[in-house]
């Protein structure tokens, strides 16, 4: 899981996708999980998967990542429906199918919209520590992964992390302290940070959208309509 | 992987809502908890612990297939209230990247926060008997995601979401009505699987392939996590001995 990357396709992306508006992404998501979801047979949760590439596809040349990010699901959801391959195949393929699905819906949704869209959507119903924590805990990590990157770069420059697979881990729980022991002085930082900027129980988000235009109409027809064309095969 | 991530399209939906219905519950919990501390040293930390979680998932670890996650850790280092809320951060954001299911995130988030309730229970405890923190944070972290695991599978032999139960069903009727039973399977309906009859045979047999195939994977995760766990632990003993310290009174 490469969350840089995400957050580079999600902020520099120009796709149809991109600019539609994020809380009508969020709905169109959320409908086609629910159809993915709701699919019981493989050939109504293979119609699904297609309207979710359909959907994905509009993300143009990121479609590939997309479907990258959404095998990993299928890894967990192949694990599952192992045991089941010989007593019951067809509910294994549907399994295996819904979990790509939803997989890729959740994943062209973030490869599209920057994450403070979507945390702002969030945070509407979480309460103010989740939120702020799921803010903060998103900016922490760029930070702490450039300590980290540097930190490896250093042991790799050194002659690497050991020869056994033992020796490695070793350096890598070693490397992950020094991260560890890092963090909590930035937490320290961040803390009086917050006292300065007056941190009253909760971050505000001044997020204002614009009115929907006739791409966001068309997002959410298509997304309910493939929920609809589910729940009749049901 | 010594964690598994339920996804999406595989837990009936009574099961997503009790989840979610849980995890709401032991939020509220933990935020009670929290409610004495200072917000502004709380919300940092938890951030914190949660983008660390987050980065231990990116390190390139040289077996195939697996990632840290370094739950137990955070419950070491947060205890359980803020562990639990940093658990719930790390599978939002894990959900939103396709790592585990959207609609499961409360399970998800339940099988995380239990290891680091774990973490933090079992590092006290083993930390009064071993001298190296290195053995203790080890054998914390392997018993807290063995534990986990087994739970993860009691969620899932708890969903029923055998399909041996259908078939069973659909034949036992089909025999009835029809005389060529053989193929129609293909044609049945699958139905979700928490509405199928209970045929605690067929039940049993495929839990335990399951199982298996979940145990003896886990297992490699569980050593890699608690050797990386075991060093981190005994590199911040030596350098920082007070955020590990078990007898700490701010931790809840």
């Amino acid at each position: 899981m490469d969350v840089q990357f995400i957050d580079e396709l999600a902020a520099n992306g120009r796709t149809p996708l991109h600019d539609a508006l994020p809380w009508v992404k969020i709905a169109a998501s959320a409908t086609l999980l629910a159809a993915s979801i709701a699919a019981r047979t493989p050939s109504a949760a293979a119609a699904a998967a297609a309207a979710v590439v359909m959907f994905a596809s509009a993300s143009r040349n990121q479609l590939r990542h997309a479907v990258a990010m959404a095998l990993y699901p299928v890894f967990f959801a192949g694990l599952f429906a192992l045991s089941w391959i010989r007593s019951n195949p067809l509910l294994a393929l549907t399994v295996v199918i819904r979990s790509f699905s939803a997989g890729l819906v959740a994943a062209t949704l973030i490869t599209t919209t920057p994450f403070v869209d979507v945390f702002a959507a969030i945070s509407r119903v979480m309460p103010a520590i989740v939120s702020d924590a799921l803010f903060m805990a998103y900016r922490s990590f760029f930070i702490l992964v450039d300590e980290l990157q540097d930190l490896l770069r250093a042991v790799r420059l050194r002659g690497g992390a050991g020869r056994s697979i033992m020796e490695q881990l070793r350096t890598y729980g070693q490397v992950l302290g020094v991260v560890i022991l890092h963090s909590a002085d930035m937490t320290e930082r961040m803390y009086r940070v917050m006292i300065v900027r007056g941190y009253s129980q909760r971050i505000q988000s001044a997020r204002e959208w614009p009115p929907p235009r006739p791409l966001d109409y068309l997002l959410i027809a298509y997304a309910m309509t493939v929920l609809g064309l589910v729940l009749a095969l049901r | 992987m010594s964690h598994l991530h339920i996804p999406d399209g595989l837990i009936p939906l009574p099961w997503i809502l009790a989840g979610i219905g849980l995890t709401v519950l032991l939020v509220c919990v933990a935020l009670r908890a929290l409610s004495m501390r200072d917000r502004a040293r709380v919300v940092p930390r938890i951030a914190t612990l949660s983008a660390l979680m987050l980065l231990a998932m990116g390190l390139p670890i040289p077996v195939l297939g697996y990632h840290l996650n370094l739950t137990v850790l955070t419950g070491m280092i947060a205890g359980p209230a803020e562990g639990f809320i940093a658990a719930l951060v790390v599978n939002l954001i894990l959900a939103l990247t396709a790592h585990g299911g959207i609609t499961v995130v409360g399970l998800n988030a339940l099988i995380g926060g239990l290891e680091v309730c774990l973490g933090w229970l079992l590092w006290r405890s083993c930390r009064r008997v071993f001298r190296r923190p290195f053995a203790a944070a080890a054998i914390a972290t392997v018993v807290a995601l063995l534990i986990s695991t087994t739970a993860m599978l009691g969620i899932v032999a708890g969903t029923r979401i055998n399909p041996d139960l259908a078939l069973h069903r659909h034949s036992h009727a089909e025999l009835a009505e029809h005389t060529e039973p053989a193929d129609d399977h293909e044609h049945a309906e699958l139905e979700e699987p928490a509405d199928h009859e209970h045929a605690p045979g067929s039940d049993v047999g495929s839990l335990k392939a399951f199982a298996a195939i979940v145990y003896s994977a886990g297992a490699v995760g569980w050593a890699v996590e608690a050797l990386v766990v075991g060093s981190i632990a005994e590199f911040i003993t030596k350098s920082r001995p007070d955020m590990l310290d078990p007898g700490s009174g701010r931790r809840v």
